[in-house]
């Protein structure tokens, strides 16, 4: 089995290659590449398959107890500034390359059939390999140099790809702020990263943990200035996580096309985040204080998703807050020293969300024949309803991707979810309480989505609800220029006439239809593990923890027997469980009251408690009061800079009345003299720089 | 003193890149006379082999144990070799960008050629000047000549404004510089050898005047101007804007080079005794220079324009290196010019094409760019994108050797600073990529719309290919295998004696407590004594 | 040839004090041709100076370049341009005097005071007095070879790059007419003539949009 360690190597370069070589192909051969669209993606997609068996495989010799496997080769080195590259390949890595080449793998199928009539086809695909060639190549980066350099990289590919579809103008905005979102993360964690160096002088990630305890404990370094540290490296997982308070851009990266929201903003990239904590938990293991605020960011984060998925009609937007919810349990379970527990989630969430994703694109697909390629009404599930009987397939597996996500048993959700909760009570009830509620909040907005989508009868064809939606988007853009820029009566007529990027717009029916078989297979084979790979992790045969565990604690030799250990408590278990399951299953028939049978009025209850209802619909206010402080105040900040080297500049020589007549262009310059004005300056600050190094 | 004697002790060999330089500029001239206007033909060639020639050379110069020459007036050390290599590769991928250019423009190539090579040779020389009037006569080469390729687009009133601006300003902080130099002179009783300069004022008992201070600063204004630092930056914007666009492609990589050059030797070897002071006053060109540059190129349209702004960032980091004074930041710092070279040299080249295909350089044109032409988009992007310093581009493995090198060296807020800004910086870059890539047909500005066939086959055209191609390669792979260049920087620095004695050891401020800290550290003291 | 003490002390304070009033004079005349004649007037106090120096050569040297060359240049520039123009009076103006007064002054105190403070090390070595364009020329030809080598090819380019600027641009049919044919690949480099052809039009700008550079 050795070779496939020497050779594991391939694994991210083998996409990377695919990558390239398209991406070569369209540069030079734009046309002719163009063509060859199914040639193209089945090489892609063949490639990654091969690297998807090639994951399995190391995933089998790691659970038959291989050793990890560590190959590191010299890269740069200059003096004594040393660079090492690599690749490592443990537990953790094999179970990470697993779960991103099989999403990729099946998120690339459904691709296919999803941008079928998109010009953008093959580029499409040379992104998406790119994207798995970088991840993959995250997640085998044996230090944090590589990890930071591929860090970047997806956050690159990200950035491409949520403006993948330029003739959304949200996408404008979208790819810029998460962007920027992911600049402040990323530069927190760069800091860190050179901070972690300064105090010991490594890179790698166990001599960083070690050598970090040791100063800890020989007290030279205090332990506020080593959590100080590492709660710069969580800066890094907090923006590409989507925590609070860097989760705006989730939700608006939802602008780019679904395979993209399913397999980079759901089930792989955002995750990335939870794997280097959980990377770097040796180091935060011994810092109670960063645990602590992890935990306590995580929770925040699950609540904060949870309430403001409630209100969401955009049935793609309603799924990005349910990821940020559901990262937010991970972040927190790995807070609350949950290791097994939050990769465990991580695994579920990864297949279930990707499924639910994918099921939203195929509901999007099928919507988008009957009310046309505007995102405002194909996504809005208001006009949805009744696609049970239109589209049956992706009905049922959504169901059972819900039923997951609601912590049903068996489910898988429910075995990652229960453990993450138990985990967390353990520690602090009050952590274990904010989960516990997300938990019946989750169900109840999962439920509220699938019973809008599927149930009940079709609204597509209904006008009025039709008017509205539009007026309710005139009305955003009209905040967004500003009250009194425009009426929206005038609006209506320059609303940007959305292109259509296939061809069939035009022939529009009257009823949804199923999408094709490249597109509901992934969604079928996605269903597995979705119902299935939470049993890997029951809490009385526990395979998944004894795999998976924090590099520090004693492997457990072998596995768990089947029979069910002596000490394992039912009670507890049942407890846990069935408060959980309690929760969730009030939260249902809460939306079942209100969205299936009609029992309840929405509305009433949104009109009663106004305050809350407001709050959750305008996502807490939260990018308001950010563009407010931030936007604005970054804009105004670089304004006044260039005032200082413009205005100010100008604004002196025009004081100064050195402006003359202009009279030619040729001369424009000297006639104004700003010539003389600049040697001026050059004097002044030769003389300046005197006295300042005089005085000093 | 007989001539044969003469001879022996002027080692006029160290200076054979030089001369290879000067004969194909004489027979460019001449040829150009001989021939006459179908010359333009061969001529950029010749320029290129004759460049590539001196390449070659300086290869053989490398580690020349006996390198000073000329009596004391040029010394030949690594250190001068590296810069000299890259000054002249700087020159041979502009004549690569400037060949269709020139023609383009109606005007001759010769004589751009033969001015083009002169400034080479200025700053060759000043790379290695090793005496006061050698220092002066090359930085007037390089100077004047810059002030010439400027205006060469005569009857452009933009690039006229230009050159004015650029003389006037450029004689002024000439004019400082020379007036530091004479302070010198005066200080050390009449040397101009800056080996001994520094010994002469420490016997004359001067190494605490105030005329020591100020000769400094005049001698740093001087090379600020010349690597378009804050404050002595204001003609860049103007002078990018108008000049020609392959001359500002080596004002921003050539000249700088050379300046920074200049700057290594002139500084430590002639002011250790006021080291102090001036890495405060070059501590304090460098945080404004990031700032400024990187700030206001925020709000740039004109391309040009944004990288003009963007090269006075730049220039920011890299005097980060040699504000620290360790071997390391030395080494960061060539190292860092060997990657912008390629990278700001690519991106030039592209701006040209660009250029000549539409006629405009408005950042805003180039939306949608991606549909048209995607080799110009991919090798732009990748030039833009490596200088922001995104990863597994070449420009990142720079600015993360130059910011270990501030880090180890205790630099902590220069290089805190550094990142930030350089954050700053990637916002400006990507708009640009963003602009190119992600925009649908509907979107695309009118000079890509209007975007002629690309042809390769145009006079001069193919050079100018082989430039992008060029740069996109180098910049896209010296990131990943940058190990090469490591080591040539390193061995630069380590093997110039000029650099070994100053060097302030500043100790990296890890705890003693680590063990394998310490020993990597022992480690490598012995690899650099023995 | 040493002049007696007190000859040279007069004549240097007659030298120092027609050098600062020329240069205040060039400096403070309205009109730019006494501005010119008066510089000439502070060359050939310099070179007075020199010869106060026993520095004969540099003397002759400043003469020829300054007088004889430089200040005849300006001269021709001055005249050759004649573009008459009065000066504007501007509001404010006093603010950029003010503010070069300043910088000028504190400038003229700085090297002031460090002309004044610093223990300057004077040369020990006999004078070359006569002998100087020796001493010279040996320097040329052993230590600063290099440097004199270099400023002939600098002289070179000079002169290539003085005629290039003032040469008129022969321009061959054969690429007006790549030009007209391809209007697109026109750079924004227009000839002047272009520029001019229409005077007062708003395409005078620096600004020309695309469209309107590629008429």
């Amino acid at each position: 089995m050795e070779f496939i360690y020497q050779y594991a190597w391939l694994i991210p370069v083998l996409p990377l290659a695919g990558a390239m070589l398209i991406g070569m192909g369209l540069v030079s051969y734009g046309k002719t590449v163009n063509k060859f669209r199914q040639g193209s993606s089945v090489f892609i997609v063949s490639l990654i398959g091969a690297a998807m068996v090639f994951s399995f495989a190391l995933l089998w010799s790691q659970i038959q107890g291989h050793p990890p496997y560590n190959r590191i080769i010299e890269w740069a080195a200059a003096g004594d500034f040393h660079l090492t590259m690599g690749y490592t390949i443990d537990h953790l890595t094999s179970l990470m390359l697993v779960i991103v080449t099989t999403v990729a793998f099946l998120v690339m199928i459904y691709t296919d059939g999803y941008m079928a009539h998109d010009p953008g086809y093959v580029r499409f695909y040379a992104y998406l390999s790119l994207f798995s060639s970088s991840m993959l190549g995250l997640v085998i980066s044996p230090n944090l140099v590589q990890v930071y350099i591929f860090w970047e990289l997806v956050g690159m590919c990200s950035y491409l790809l949520i403006g993948f579809w330029y003739d959304r103008k949200a996408a404008a905005d979208a790819c810029q702020k998460a962007f920027v979102t992911n600049r402040v993360g990323d530069f927190g964690l760069l800091l860190g990263i050179l901070a972690l160096y300064w105090a010991t002088g490594s890179f790698e990630f166990n001599e960083i943990g070690d050598r970090l305890q040791e100063l800890v404990q020989s007290g030279s370094l205090s332990v506020g200035l080593a959590s100080l540290f590492a709660i710069l490296v969580f800066l890094g997982p907090v923006a590409k996580s989507a925590q609070f308070p860097l989760h705006v851009w989730l939700p608006d990266a939802m602008e780019g096309p679904t395979p993209i929201s399913a397999l980079i903003h759901a089930a792989t990239m955002v995750a990335a985040g939870v794997f280097l904590i959980a990377r770097m938990f040796p180091l935060f293991e011994g810092l109670p204080d960063a645990m602590n605020i992890i935990a306590w960011t995580g929770a925040f984060t699950a609540f904060l998703g949870a309430s403001i998925a409630i209100t969401q009609n955009d049935i793609k937007k309603g799924l990005a807050y349910s990821t940020m919810s559901q990262l937010g349990y991970m972040v927190m379970a790995m807070g609350a020293g949950a290791y097994g527990a939050g990769l465990f989630h991580l695994m579920t969430h990864a297949y279930f969300k990707a499924m639910l994703f994918l099921g939203s694109g195929s509901v999007i697909h099928g919507m988008e024949s009957v009310v046309g390629h505007d995102p405002v009404f194909a996504q809005d599930m208001r006009l949805m309803g009744g696609l049970r009987k239109y589209m049956p397939a992706t009905a049922i597996t959504f169901l059972i991707g819900t039923l997951a996500i609601s912590g049903i048993p068996p489910f898988a959700g429910f075995w990652s979810k229960d453990e993450i909760l138990g985990s967390t009570f353990e520690v602090n009830p009050i952590l274990w309480a904010i989960g516990w509620l997300t938990a019946g909040i989750t169900a109840f907005y999962m439920f509220r989505m699938y019973f809008m989508t599927f149930e009940g009868e079709f609204r597509g064809k209904n006008d009025s609800i039709k008017n509205q939606l539009k007026n309710e988007q005139l009305q955003r853009l009209g905040l967004a220029f500003g009250p009194g820029a425009m009426n929206s009566k005038e609006l209506t007529t320059d609303v940007p006439e959305l292109h259509d990027h296939e061809a069939h717009e035009g022939h529009h029916s009257d009823t949804p239809h199923e999408s094709p078989a490249t597109m509901t297979l992934p969604l079928i084979l996605l269903a597995i593990p979705s119902i299935l790979i939470g049993l890997v992790g029951t809490p009385f045969a526990n395979y998944f923890e004894a795999f998976i565990h924090p590099p520090g604690e004693e492997a457990i030799a072998g596995f768990p027997p089947l029979e069910i250990p002596a000490e394992f408590e039912w009670t507890e278990f049942l407890v846990m469980g069935g408060s959980s399951v309690g929760i969730a299953l009030i939260g249902i028939t809460l939306a079942s009251l209100m969205y299936l049978s009609f029992k309840i009025d929405p509305g009433a209850i949104a009109k009663t408690s106004q305050p809350l209802y407001n709050l959750s619909l305008n996502k807490w206010y939260i990018d308001d009061i950010y563009n407010a402080v931030f936007v604005k105040g970054s804009r105004r900040l670089a304004r006044q800079v260039l005032e200082v080297d413009v205005r100010i500049v100008d604004g002196i020589v025009n004081l100064a009345g050195l402006v003359t007549l202009i009279t030619g262009e040729g001369l424009k310059y000297l006639e104004n003299g700003r010539a003389q004005f600049y040697a001026l300056i050059v004097f002044g600050a030769v003389l300046g720089l005197v006295l300042i190094s005089g005085i000093t | 003193m007989d001539f044969a004697n003469l001879v022996a002790q002027l080692n006029a060999g160290t200076i054979l890149p030089e001369g290879i330089i000067i004969a194909t500029l004489l027979l460019v001239l001449v040829g150009d006379l001989i021939v006459g206007r179908t010359s333009s033909r061969w001529t950029p060639y010749v320029a290129i082999a004759g460049l590539l020639a001196a390449v070659v050379a300086l290869y053989f110069q490398w580690n020349n144990p006996n390198s000073i020459s000329f009596l004391g007036g040029f010394n030949s050390d690594s250190l001068s070799v590296i810069f000299r290599v890259i000054i002249a590769l700087s020159a041979a991928l502009t004549i690569l960008m400037s060949v269709r250019y020139v023609e383009q423009s109606g005007t001759s190539l010769a004589e751009f050629l033969v001015i083009l090579l002169t400034a080479t040779l200025g700053g060759m020389f000043m790379a290695g000047a090793d005496e006061l009037v050698m220092t002066y006569v090359s930085f007037e080469t390089l100077g004047i000549s810059s002030y010439l390729l400027t205006g060469y687009m005569k009857r452009d009133p933009r690039s006229n404004e230009a050159a004015l601006k650029y003389l006037l300003i450029g004689a002024s902080s000439s004019a400082i510089f020379l007036y530091g130099i004479s302070l010198l002179y005066g200080l050390s009783g009449g040397e101009t050898r800056l080996t001994a300069i520094t010994a002469n004022i420490l016997a004359n008992n001067v190494d605490q005047s105030i005329g020591l201070l100020i000769a400094l600063v005049f001698v740093i204004a001087g090379i600020a101007f010349k690597i378009a630092a804050v404050p002595f930056h204001q003609w860049t914007p103007d002078v990018y804007e108008g000049s020609p666009t392959p001359v500002v492609a080596f004002l921003s990589v050539g000249s700088k080079s050379a300046g920074f050059a200049l700057a290594i030797r002139l500084l430590v070897s002639a002011f250790p005794a006021v080291s102090e002071q001036w890495h405060f006053v070059l501590a304090a060109l460098a945080i404004l220079s990031m700032l400024l540059g990187n700030v206001v190129a925020l709000a740039q349209t004109s391309m040009k324009r944004l990288l003009a702004y963007s090269s006075i960032g730049q220039a920011g980091f890299v005097m980060i290196g040699l504000v620290l004074g360790t071997e390391a930041g030395y080494a960061s710092m060539i190292f860092y010019l060997l990657i912008y070279l390629f990278m700001n040299l690519g991106g030039f080249a592209c701006i040209i094409l660009f250029t000549l295909r539409t006629g405009t350089d408005e950042i805003s044109e180039y939306s949608g760019l991606y549909q048209k032409d995607p080799l110009l988009t991919l090798c732009l992007s990748v030039c833009l994108l490596s200088l922001g310093g995104i990863p597994p581009l070449a420009g990142f493995f720079g600015k993360l050797y130059l910011f270990w090198a501030g880090w180890q060296a205790g630099a902590y807020w220069l290089v805190l600073l550094g990142l930030i800004t350089s954050v700053i910086s990637i916002y400006y870059y990507i708009r640009v990529v963003k602009m190119m890539v992600v925009k649908e047909p509907e979107e695309m500005s009118e000079a890509v719309k209007n975007y002629p066939a690309v042809n390769w086959n145009l006079p001069g055209m193919r050079p100018l290919q082989v430039g992008v191609v060029f740069a996109l390669v180098t910049t896209s792979l010296a990131g990943i295998l940058s190990n090469p260049l490591f080591t040539l920087a390193n061995n630069a620095v380590l093997l110039t004696p000029m650099l070994q004695p100053t060097i302030t050891t500043i100790q990296p401020a890890p705890n003693p407590a680590t063990p394998g800290y310490a020993d990597l550290e022992s480690e490598t003291k012995e690899a650099i004594e023995g | 040839m040493n002049l007696a003490d007190g000859v040279q002390i007069v004549s240097f304070g007659v030298l120092a004090l027609m050098m600062l009033g020329a240069a205040l004079g060039v400096v403070l005349l309205e009109n730019i041709v006494y501005s010119a004649f008066l510089l000439g007037g502070v060359f050939i106090s310099i070179a007075g100076l020199y010869i106060l120096l026993n520095a004969g050569f540099v003397a002759a040297a400043q003469v020829l370049i300054y007088v004889g060359a430089v200040n005849v240049l300006i001269l021709f520039g001055i005249m050759l341009v004649n573009k008459r123009q009065n000066f504007v009076p501007l509001r404010n103006a006093w603010v950029g005097k003010i503010t070069t007064a300043a910088v000028c002054l504190g400038l003229f105190a700085l090297l002031g005071t460090m002309v004044l403070a610093t223990p300057w090390a004077i040369s020990t070595a006999p004078v070359a007095g006569d002998t100087s364009t020796v001493v010279i020329g040996m320097h040329f030809f052993s230590d600063f070879l290099l440097p004199f080598e270099l400023a002939s090819v600098l002289l070179l380019m000079a002169l290539i790059g003085a005629i290039v600027l003032a040469r008129r641009e022969f321009l061959p049919d054969a690429l007006e007419r790549e030009e007209t044919q391809q209007p697109v690949l026109t750079l924004p480099e227009r000839p002047r003539e272009l520029a001019s052809a229409a005077p007062g039009s708003p395409d005078r700008t620096l600004g020309t949009s695309p469209t309107q550079r590629n008429v």
